[in-house]
């Protein structure tokens, strides 16, 4: 079994997730398998958050399936250290294998109301996977389900209230309080605060934050928005067409980005400050999002970069380490791409 | 009708719309709701108005409203919609029957509406060229060669590459930011003077969004549009807002040109909308400042100001029994605060918010 490093809970190594072809309507042959995920490898850390970060199709949420076991992955391996310091090949677990990590490693899903199923109570909804995996008896759920609920900023005498019962945000909590039943080590935000309101947002993240604090979680944090990335993660890793571009701590990507797309995405963020944003250059990306059936040559994103370059054309550029900042740019260290963070001592507004 | 839409200039300052005392109802089986309860506003030729609010505030409905589309069971209950048309006489939008020949002969040819969803707004079975000819065909009574080449016409304006080939496709063929760029098309097709968007980039990624809001951006230069663009991110409105009006539960409860909006904020709640986003500034702050609670349902609307419940500064005995009007503070600049109609009498609790990412 794989080493891990001393302060890492999961490491990926050369992920790939690839989808069997199927057969066209109306065409002769075969289509191209869709290498949704394609040689994926990050680690995360203890007790940090982890952003995952990247635009619809990305394969941003097939590399959290593949971690939960969802998707059984065609490549590649996913260690985990488990409570008693043992290291497990996570992808290359059966079913029933994986059965003792499924407590330890939980999920928060985009939409609640689809999450929740409509016609079980919250202390069914929260209490079903204690059960399941025996962690209490009959008796003692409602009141360990109360618990979690006050925690999570519900209120316990709702425990037999169904999920229509609720407004959107107080879902999300559901669903969170849900995710922690079980005291996991992991748990994985799947745009878990997309849906939300402005102001349920930002109680939600505050949530989240205090509840990491208290039980030392570990969060990966999937989200295409940056702003949300950049409040609430310690680190990031950008996904382009089933690959990472780009990993760096939060402050280093946002203040100096090393790869194009990433200096793409973050001009194309709005800043809720009208001078600031419309100061801003924006990049214009060419085209559209590669298909990844039919992923191009060399560097994936060369057709909508501004910097390509023949090499660009021809060689797919690694992941390269630049000191705790890595890049798959064959120009990384040269360009002097621009980040999003306002100046340390911006235009101040009038008061 | 003229054969190409009227791109004259017009007078900067005039308002095209102005909309007093709005009011809508929903008749559910609990009883009357009232997503839209009294909103006023008004938009100059050629601006932008953002509409900004959360889920419930009745900032969709009221965009719906100004073309008098209203869906079943719901119905403008009162107030005044004054649209300036083409032609030069203001119309009470409100008054004209929602299936009559003069509101058909608005809809569509003078306001437009550019909807979040553009696979739901697109006709699946019609190809593009088909859905764009129609359109064409109904406001402007063209011939059928004129008619293609005015679609022709209107794809490439919205920057869809090989537009001759396009107009044979199905909107399934199209990307998302592709299909938006064609409602974009359908919107723009017969010359109108106002486009409502209703979140028209909220299902996009967000490099097709900054593309699908230059886009805008460009259309409005060129035709001179006026755009009332409906939507709750406030990073969108500070790119492309001239005025904003914010709305909580049915009412727009603060207004004005965008700057005085994020800088000067004057109602509580506008602040503390402003307070929850996170800002993108270099020292990142610990915590955001959320508001408490939720919006309330439409069927348990707070008595006084409908905001007291959620708010840090409502006053006792005050804010739970009066309901302010809006106080005016300038050309298009108004609150509905108890605290903004006594002048300033808080106190210190009024000053604007120190701007966060100082």
């Amino acid at each position: 079994m794989p080493e891990l490093a001393p302060e890492n809970l999961v490491e990926l190594r050369d992920l790939k997730m690839e989808f069997a072809p199927r057969k066209r309507l109306f065409r002769s042959g075969m289509a191209n398998p869709v290498r949704a995920v394609d040689g994926v490898s990050f680690d995360i850390r203890r007790g940090e958050t982890l952003g995952l970060v990247g635009e619809s199709g990305c394969g941003k949420s097939t590399v959290t399936r593949c971690i939960l076991g969802a998707y059984k992955p065609t490549g590649g391996t996913i260690a985990y250290r488990d409570p008693q310091g043992r290291v497990v090949d996570l992808a290359a677990l059966s079913e029933a294998q994986r059965r003792p990590y499924c407590t330890d490693l939980r999920f928060v899903f985009q939409d609640p109301q689809a999450s929740l199923d409509p016609r079980m109570t919250v202390v069914d909804l929260v209490g079903e996977v204690l059960r399941v995996n025996g962690l209490a008896s009959g008796r003692e759920i409602p009141g360990i389900v109360a618990g979690l609920m006050e925690r999570v900023g519900l209120r316990p005498e709702y425990a037999h209230r169904y999920p229509h019962a609720f407004s959107g945000g107080e879902r999300q909590r559901i669903g969170i309080a849900r995710a922690l039943a079980t005291r996991p080590r992991l748990v994985i935000l799947d745009e878990a605060v997309s849906a939300l309101d402005v102001s349920v947002r930002a109680q939600t993240l505050n949530l989240l934050k205090d509840l990491q604090e208290e039980f030392g979680l570990t969060y990966l944090f999937v989200s295409h928005d940056l702003s949300v990335i950049q409040y609430i993660c310690d680190r990031v890793v950008v996904m382009y067409v089933g690959q990472i571009v780009e990993s760096a701590p939060i402050d280093a990507l946002y203040a100096r980005p090393r790869h194009p797309y990433t200096e793409a995405l973050l001009s194309a963020l709005p800043v809720p400050d009208p001078r600031r944003q419309r100061q801003r250059r924006r990049i214009q990306l060419k085209g559209e999002v590669a298909d990844p059936a039919n992923r191009p040559s060399g560097c994936a994103f060369h057709p909508r970069c501004r910097f390509a370059t023949d090499l660009c054309r021809t060689t797919a550029p690694p992941l390269k380490d630049l000191g705790g900042h890595a890049a798959a740019c064959h120009y990384a260290e040269e360009l002097d791409l621009r980040g999003v963070l306002s100046d340390p001592n911006p235009q101040r507004a009038h008061a | 009708m003229p054969p190409t839409p009227t791109t004259e200039p017009r007078r900067a300052g005039e308002p095209l719309l102005q909309v007093e005392d709005l009011r809508v109802q929903i008749g559910t089986d609990d009883g009357l709701i009232s997503p839209v309860d009294g909103v006023s506003f008004e938009m100059e030729a050629g601006k932008t108005l953002c509409i900004v609010g959360e889920s419930g505030s009745g900032k969709s409905m009221t965009g719906r409203a100004l073309m008098n589309l209203m869906p079943e069971r719901m119905k403008i209950a009162g107030g005044r919609i004054a649209f300036r048309t083409a032609a030069g006489p203001v119309v009470d939008i409100v008054g004209l029957p929602p299936r009559g020949p003069a509101i058909r002969a608005i809809r569509g040819a003078e306001i437009a509406l550019v909807s979040q969803e553009p696979m739901a707004a697109l006709s699946p079975v019609h190809t593009i060229g088909q859905q764009l000819g129609a359109v064409i065909r109904q406001h402007m009574g063209l011939s059928r060669k004129a008619v293609r080449e005015r679609a022709l016409e209107c794809l490439a304006d919205v920057g869809i590459p090989k537009p001759a080939e396009r107009l044979d496709s199905y909107p399934f063929e199209f990307s998302g930011g592709m299909r938006q760029r064609v409602c974009i098309a359908l919107a723009l097709s017969c010359g109108p003077r106002l486009i409502i968007a209703d979140e028209p980039t909220t299902a996009l990624d967000v490099t097709t969004q900054a593309n699908i809001l230059d886009l805008f951006k460009k259309l409005q230069a060129e035709h001179g549009l006026s755009i009332l663009f409906i939507t709750h991110d406030l990073g969108v409105v500070a790119d492309v807002a001239d005025q904003v009006a914010v709305m909580y539960l049915g009412r727009v409860v603060e207004r004005g040109p965008v700057e005085e909006i994020f800088y000067d904020p004057q109602h509580p709640y506008t602040r503390a909308l402003l307070q929850s986003v996170p800002t993108l500034s270099r020292q990142r702050v610990h915590r955001l400042a959320a508001i408490r609670g939720m919006v309330p349902s439409a069927f348990d609307r707070p008595t006084g100001c409908p905001f007291h419940p959620r708010c840090d500064q409502a006053v006792a005995g005050l804010c739970d029994r009066r309901d302010p009007p809006e106080t005016v503070l300038g050309p298009g600049r108004g609150a509905r605060c108890v605290l903004v109609e006594e002048g300033g009498a808080a106190g210190p609790q009024l000053q604007p918010r120190s701007v966060q990412h100082a």
